[in-house]
């Protein structure tokens, strides 16, 4: 029986040994491989010092060493916290700092960052990579990890409701904040997932998803659960739409799963026309609403795979879908993202906290066995997330509160409206404007800012910032630019600064956010030209398509 | 030529899509991870089509064509490319 999420490759192993679990560029493992490597790595670990509790950061690019790392960290009792391969040092450090990693795996070409990480934290191990370092850091590569003969471990004392995996996402504070996830709750997604998505070991799974975006887990767990190939994609592949677009033919993907974004990218650019998809038999996309003339065109170039649109924030994993099915959808209608899935509730609740039933819009509120635990470390804003409902005796049901606004349709079927808060999405990556703001007011010269989002034609939003500068302070929009590159990650970074003196406000002297949105998109027209991180008037003289 | 297109390229990608922050040699990766994102590839496209007033095929955007800037100065070389007269 698996209870935890690192059973899965040694209970793969048992069944297909010889089959391949992890495909990268022309190299791969099976799960054989992977279930030997991975438990080297946490008898290693576990030399080191790693205890249950511990958190282990994995700070890797895509490649045959993640799987190792992120189910040996498990194996060890620990959990694996993934860490943005190109987000900023300073945000590295805090997330290091704040759940308290001590130990790292990585390799080599990392190796000048962590220098610099090593000499700000409390790290004591490093894998994969030789630090020079003036701490007394332990560092051990990977030839050291696999060299042992032994692949045993003495049994880990650890339950289902240990927790498994840190994600960290965007925070309204300025900082990131930590999702924290159990080995049952990530278990349940996987399970879940597998059985709604009929994955089977004949499936190939493409992953997109870098592994600190949560849709990774569908790749790295789901697809092994079932004795799956899961194909690591190459960033670069990502970049060029018609190389992606001849891995999924090369590769023979049968399963896909990623944002809209890069979806719409292969419509657009790649080449399908040219490409056989014939193996895609599945299609799932989420993170963001899917334009409908964009899913069309898809739909006619892969005509005989199904669709979904998989609805979850990351603190629930996946909590709706909706599959399409032909003719029974409104092409003039956003797409819906259906109804909960097994062994979970959904409510729609009103401002004063009462379930609604009557079709009105309302915030949609979860409880599943695919539920987060919390935040790391923040308990009042971890409790500020539920929404309880008595039930008997003293007992109440615990619902996540997604922030997310949805409708009851006709249909029976949920209608993603809006949101409660200052969240959005960029290219399917959660950004909280507030974050953007906090961090543009800790630059020296900045006295006043408004961040907010418009349309980007392309199904997603293009981030502006209106900035009013200190009294005798020339604020150049570059030097802003580039301590922002130094602190957010780049897709929250504004695609448009506007230096201004002065902003709209509302009778009670607050920013009028909502007249300084309509402004800037009336003055820009389209916005066929607004994805570029420069001064206002510059604006127009990149076309971007 | 060939050296003048790795010139605009070069400092089109340093102050555009870099923003002076980082630098980029002929030869680097321009795919490699942390350099540019998927957006700024396709800004890059659209730059080169509009400066050397070409249209690229989608079948060309592809590894191959846009691993550095050296290499894709060559593969505008092969589209009989010739540079529009205000460029020096």
């Amino acid at each position: 029986m698996i209870y935890l999420l690192s059973q899965i490759v040694d209970a793969s192993a048992d069944r297909f040994a010889e089959r391949e679990a992890f495909r990268f560029k022309t190299e791969s493992l099976s799960y054989e491989t992977l279930a030997i490597r991975s438990t080297k790595l946490a008898r290693v670990l576990i030399e080191q010092g790693v205890n249950r509790w511990d958190r282990v950061g994995i700070y890797l690019n895509k490649g045959l060493e993640l799987p190792v790392a992120v189910y040996g960290v498990m194996k060890a009792g620990a959990a694996y916290v993934p860490l943005d391969p190109s987000t900023p040092v300073s945000r590295l450090k805090f997330v290091i700092r704040d759940c308290g990693i001590r130990c790292l795996i990585t390799n080599q070409k990392k190796a000048a960052v962590i220098e610099k990480l090593a000499a700000e934290t409390d790290l004591e191990c490093v894998i994969g990579a030789n630090i020079n370092s003036e701490s007394n850091l332990r560092c051990l590569s990977w030839d050291d990890v696999f060299a042992a003969n032994d692949a045993s471990i003495s049994e880990v004392t650890t339950v289902a409701s240990d927790l498994a995996y840190v994600m960290y996402t965007s925070g309204t504070t300025g900082y990131p904040k930590g999702i924290m996830h159990t080995h049952y709750s990530g278990l349940s997604y996987a399970q879940l997932a597998a059985k709604t998505y009929s994955v089977s070991h004949q499936d190939r799974l493409g992953n997109h998803s870098p592994l600190h975006f949560d849709m990774s887990t569908f790749d790295y767990f789901s697809g092994p659960l079932s004795g799956a190939t899961t194909v690591i994609i190459p960033e670069e592949y990502t970049k060029l739409p018609a190389s992606m677009s001849k891995l999924i033919q090369d590769e023979e993907l049968s399963i896909w799963y990623s944002v809209p974004f890069a979806l719409i990218q292969l419509v657009q650019r790649g080449s399908l026309e040219q490409r056989d998809l014939g193996a895609l038999r599945w299609i799932m996309f989420g993170g963001e609403p899917f334009p409908l003339k964009h899913l069309r065109s898809l739909m006619s170039f892969v005509p005989d795979a199904r669709f979904s649109n998989v609805y979850g924030p990351a603190e629930v994993n996946q909590c709706t879908y909706f599959h399409f099915t032909e003719g029974d959808f409104n092409w003039r209608k956003p797409v819906s993202i259906g109804r909960e899935w097994k062994n979970t509730e959904g409510l729609i609740i009103n401002e004063d906290d009462e379930p609604i039933t009557n079709g009105e819009i309302g915030e949609l509120v979860i409880r599943s066995a695919t539920m987060m635990k919390g935040y790391w470390g923040r308990e009042e804003l971890t409790e500020r997330s539920w929404y309880y409902r008595s039930t008997y005796s003293s007992e109440t049901d615990k619902f996540y509160r997604t922030g997310d606004l949805v409708q009851l349709m006709d249909d029976g079927n949920y209608q993603f409206i809006g949101r409660k808060d200052r969240q959005i999405k960029v290219r399917g990556h959660r950004v909280e404007l507030d974050e953007i703001e906090s961090a543009i007011l800790t630059h020296d010269q900045t006295s006043e800012t408004a961040v907010f989002a418009v349309d980007d034609n392309d199904g997603s939003n293009s981030i502006i910032a209106a900035v009013i500068p200190k009294v005798d302070q020339p604020l150049a929009v570059a030097d802003l630019i580039n301590y922002l590159n130094g602190r957010l990650p780049r897709y929250a970074v504004p695609a448009e600064l506007i230096v201004t003196d002065s902003f709209p406000r509302t009778a009670t002297g607050k920013i009028d956010r909502r007249e300084l949105t309509r402004r800037t998109t009336l003055e820009t027209g389209s916005r066929q030209n607004n994805i570029r991180r420069s001064e206002k008037t510059k604006v127009g003289n990149v076309r971007s398509r | 030529m060939l050296e003048a297109v790795k010139q605009i390229l070069k400092s089109y990608i340093t102050e555009e899509l870099l923003y002076n922050f980082g630098t980029v040699e002929f030869d680097d990766n321009l795919l490699a991870d942390d350099m540019i994102d998927s957006i700024g590839m396709m800004r890059l496209v659209g730059f080169v089509e509009e400066k050397f007033e070409l249209k690229i095929p989608h079948e060309d955007l592809v590894i191959e064509n846009f691993q550095s800037i050296s290499v894709i100065a060559e593969y505008l070389a092969g589209r009989n490319l010739s540079l529009p007269e205000h460029v020096d």
